[in-house]
């Protein structure tokens, strides 16, 4: 493989420990670094140290839908979001839940708290507080199920999506596991989860093997021993942050590295993004709606001084991610949708509608107006076509436009190549 | 059986031809939509239809409808995917069959929510206003049903009956393939971003985004953007060669940004004002804009809209007759749209959904179940059609055995369009001929 800048390698770390690089950034790691290898190490260093971001306290408000919108996706843009941040996400994902069914801001707030406290913890600490979450207990149906009648919606999402997958259970594993799980009432107004013995298991089930008066304990300790859940939990980790699936070998042994650990988050996340395999896994998955977004504010960012900073988060809504509206308990799907014509189209009005207030580009001296536009928009590693379209768009108009209009063409010609589609 | 020619609608333009508008013009001027016929007075029967819906709705100006003069053109399917598992019993129910009102008993709907048709069933009295017209399939389903909705929808969105997991790419996307003749665009999902289901393997299938972001795009001022951002696609100077470390997935987002680009020149010109649909109702809206791609002429002839919250666990008895509401005031718009407008022979409605829900209740809500029924709306004979399901032979999932096969109602489908079924599925169904889609 040719040599690769270790601007290249430190906005691939960046892309996948942090939610997007920044050019401050990129530049304090490759200041000074000996190798590209060495940039890369020191900024996989930081994004393992970072510290987690506050929760915005505006977010506790009952109704502060558009405050708690700002709140996160404030923390998904600010220029300290290192792997804690990017872990908190996944956990969302992973654990999705919808305001659109909770409609309550302030058990959401709760369980962001939640992801946000175990993001780089304990799986299954976190996973046996989320089981009790008020937030997830309304979501998934959990409150107000009865063993007379019991509800199997958390059940099999609880097998299917956050533990051991699917194939490794039956259906008689739902009904058992619905019977196991009975019986607990949440208060909509205090968010007090309390479980009633009479609508709880009496007698006996059998479920994974396990034969007994289950209660939730029971089956989370039931699922934690299950082998199937290591390789599982970790290898969403792992397609996260290293862009394809692990092969069989290497989930097998990140399983068995989260497993023995007691499912310590930390150990896994670092193996991953120290492995060999990391850092030449670039840009092999699309972005997702809210890593494009970032990237873009960042490179659209600084607005001018005198200007409204209001970067319009709701065209979120439109790209179809946005923080506790997942589409369905399974989270945002990966891959493709994130690079189809639709998400171009809304991208390109996005750049379009917010580039008015950019900073034009300079030109640093001995560089290049589209030198400067990639730079800008952190993009390292770009092909021949796309640079010669940046040339054209920087060349062709230097005589009849302003300087505004034609930073505002480098931008998003750059924000809408191939390559910034690409995490 | 060869696909059935179709008229080609006098304005198409080719895909060449919208190519080569990149940049120079917005589809507006090219492409004048043809627009509905206007006129109609109040009637009492819609306005008491309207009474029973919900208040937060704004009135719909709607009358006894004037049919408009045909317009000629493609035939167009709709398909609209209910979310979350659709209750088909509670849609058609078999309000007469003690053993199903026996296993529903903790979430049987309340008498204000169902119209009685006969002695063996009543329909969602949301559906009521409409009911003359529908077309009810009992029983759609598969054989060997799963109960997880990703298992489930894969299998609807690939038309994959027995979830073999072969097929790369979409149901709706493989007929598209097929229909396909060259046209900008064939297939669009409205209302939710890119769908599997559309997934093609040639024709151009695009997901309609927002109208403020069509619109923002198509009055940009600086008339070199389009150029600009069409070269990214076709890179210009083909010399400079490839030097990424995935080609792949650099092609892919190159033509998810041409579809883009050819998508706002053949679908900018929509304009999203439809008064006569109510509002509040996303799904009103998303059938008020295919109304406008089918009126647009550039060839579309699937349309795919995802919508509704049917995942009914908890609340079912008054989750799903609110859904039932929005989706009978929707179709009623939408139909009388397409009566106004001439285009009712040509455009099919027809529901798709993962799964049912199962016949014996929860506390107060239904689990995932199997066989379902599916709604047909458009120049299909209304009525009931396949065959009901027994509540008395459960299987060991609580669930009833499907009586039409998902391969045969998607094949019935494909027939209408013109599709030969044994070449976008697996194995082809048996056409439901009661339904007199021919």
């Amino acid at each position: 493989m040719a040599a690769t800048s270790p601007e290249a390698l430190v906005a691939h770390v960046l892309r996948r420990c942090a939610i997007a690089p920044d050019p401050e950034r990129i530049a304090r790691f490759t200041r000074g670094a000996s190798t590209p290898q060495a940039a890369a190490s020191a900024a996989i260093d930081w994004a393992l140290q970072a510290p987690p971001l506050p929760i915005s306290p505006a977010q506790s408000r009952q109704d502060g839908w558009d405050d708690a919108l700002r709140g996160w996706t404030g923390n998904l843009r600010s220029s300290g979001a290192g792997l804690h941040e990017r872990m908190t996400w996944f956990w969302h994902n992973h654990f999705a839940t919808s305001s659109d069914k909770v409609g309550n801001q302030a058990m959401l707030h709760g369980q962001q708290q939640l992801l946000r406290t175990h993001a780089l913890g304990n799986f299954a600490t976190l996973l046996r507080q989320m089981a009790l979450d008020p937030a997830m207990l309304f979501y998934l149906d959990l409150a107000g199920s009865s063993i007379d009648a019991p509800n199997e919606n958390f059940a099999r999402e609880l097998m299917e999506l956050y533990t051991i997958g699917p194939g490794n259970y039956t259906e008689a594993d739902v009904k058992a596991g619905a019977l196991a799980l009975a019986g607990y009432e949440v208060d909509y107004n205090t968010a007090a989860v309390t479980k009633k013995p009479d609508r709880s298991l009496g007698g006996e089930v059998v479920f994974l093997g396990r034969r007994g008066r289950l209660g939730v304990d029971d089956v989370i300790d039931v699922l934690l021993a299950h082998e199937a859940t290591g390789p599982f939990v970790a290898s969403k980790i792992y397609t996260n942050l290293v862009g394809v699936r692990p092969s069989p070998e290497r989930a097998k042994q990140l399983g068995q590295l989260f497993r023995s650990s007691g499912y310590e988050i930390r150990p896994v996340v670092e193996n991953i993004v120290r492995g060999e395999e990391f850092l030449g896994s670039r840009m092999n998955r699309p972005k997702t709606a809210i890593e494009w977004w970032v990237g873009a504010v960042r490179a659209i960012e600084p607005f001018r001084a005198d200007q409204d900073k209001d970067v319009n988060v709701w065209v979120l809504n439109d790209l179809g991610q946005i923080p506790h509206r997942p589409p369905n308990a399974a989270g945002w799907p990966s891959g493709p949708k994130w690079l189809s014509s639709d998400q171009f189209v809304t991208r390109a009005a996005y750049v379009r509608s917010v580039s008015w207030r950019m900073e034009p580009i300079k030109a640093a001296p001995g560089s290049d107006l589209v030198a400067a536009t990639l730079a800008r928009c952190s993009l390292h590693e770009v092909s021949g076509r796309t640079m010669n379209v940046l040339r054209d768009a920087a060349l062709a108009v230097a005589g009849n436009a302003d300087e505004l209009t034609i930073s505002r063409r480098l931008i998003t010609a750059a924000l809408l190549s191939p390559e910034f589609s690409l995490a | 059986m060869s696909p059935k020619p179709e008229p080609r609608p006098s304005t198409v333009v080719s895909r060449r031809e919208f190519l080569a508008l990149l940049g120079l013009t917005t589809s507006t001027a090219a492409l004048p939509a043809v627009r509905g016929l206007d006129g109609s007075v109040a009637e009492a029967a819609s306005r008491k239809s309207r009474a029973a819906s919900s208040g937060k709705r704004k009135a719909v100006a709607e009358g006894p409808v004037v049919a408009g003069r045909p317009v000629a053109g493609p035939r167009v399917l709709v398909v609209i995917e209910l979310q979350g598992g659709n209750d088909g019993f509670s849609m058609l129910v078999p309000s007469g069959d003690g053993r199903f009102r026996q296993l529903r008993d903790r979430a049987w709907l309340n008498p204000k929510d169902l119209t009685r048709l006969d002695d063996r069933y009543s329909v969602a009295a949301g559906l009521a206003p409409l009911a003359s017209r529908l077309a009810f399939v009992e029983g759609v389903g598969v054989s060997k049903p799963d109960f997880s909705h990703t298992a489930m929808m894969t299998r609807w969105w690939q038309g994959d009956p027995d979830g073999s997991g072969t097929s790369r790419t979409g149901f709706l996307g493989r007929c598209c393939d097929l229909l396909d003749t060259g046209s900008p665009v064939v297939g669009v999902s409205v209302g939710g971003g890119a769908t599997p289901a559309l997934l093609s393997a040639k024709a151009p299938t695009v997901a309609l985004p927002g109208l403020d972001s069509l619109r923002e795009l198509t009055n940009d001022r600086d008339d070199r953007m389009r150029s600009t951002m069409g070269s990214l696609t076709d890179g210009g100077d083909e010399s400079a060669g490839l030097d990424s470390v995935d080609s792949d997935l650099l092609a892919r987002a190159r033509s998810g940004l041409s579809s883009g680009l050819t998508l706002l020149n053949g679908l900018g010109g929509i304009t999203g004002k439809s008064p006569r649909y109510p509002d509040n109702n996303r799904l009103a809206s998303a059938l008020g804009l295919a109304r406008e791609l089918v009126s647009l002429n550039v060839g579309v002839r699937v349309i795919h809209v995802p919508w509704g919250s049917f995942d009914t666990h908890t609340g079912h008895a008054w989750a799903h007759p609110e859904q039932m509401r929005q989706l009978g005031s929707a179709l009623t718009a939408f139909h009388n749209d397409l009566v106004r407008s001439g285009l009712s022979d040509r455009v099919l409605v027809a529901t798709t959904s993962e799964f049912g829900r199962r016949p014996q209740a929860n506390a107060g809500g239904t689990d995932h179940g199997a066989a379902s029924t599916a709604l047909v709306l458009g120049p299909a004979r209304a009525g009931r059609h396949g065959a009901p399901v027994n509540f008395e032979q459960l299987d060991q999932s609580g669930n009833v055995a499907a009586t039409v096969s998902m391969a045969d109602y998607y094949a019935t489908l494909a027939t209408w369009l013109g599709v030969p079924p044994g070449e976008v599925l697996p194995t082809p169904g048996a056409v439901l001929g009661s339904l007199g889609l021919t």
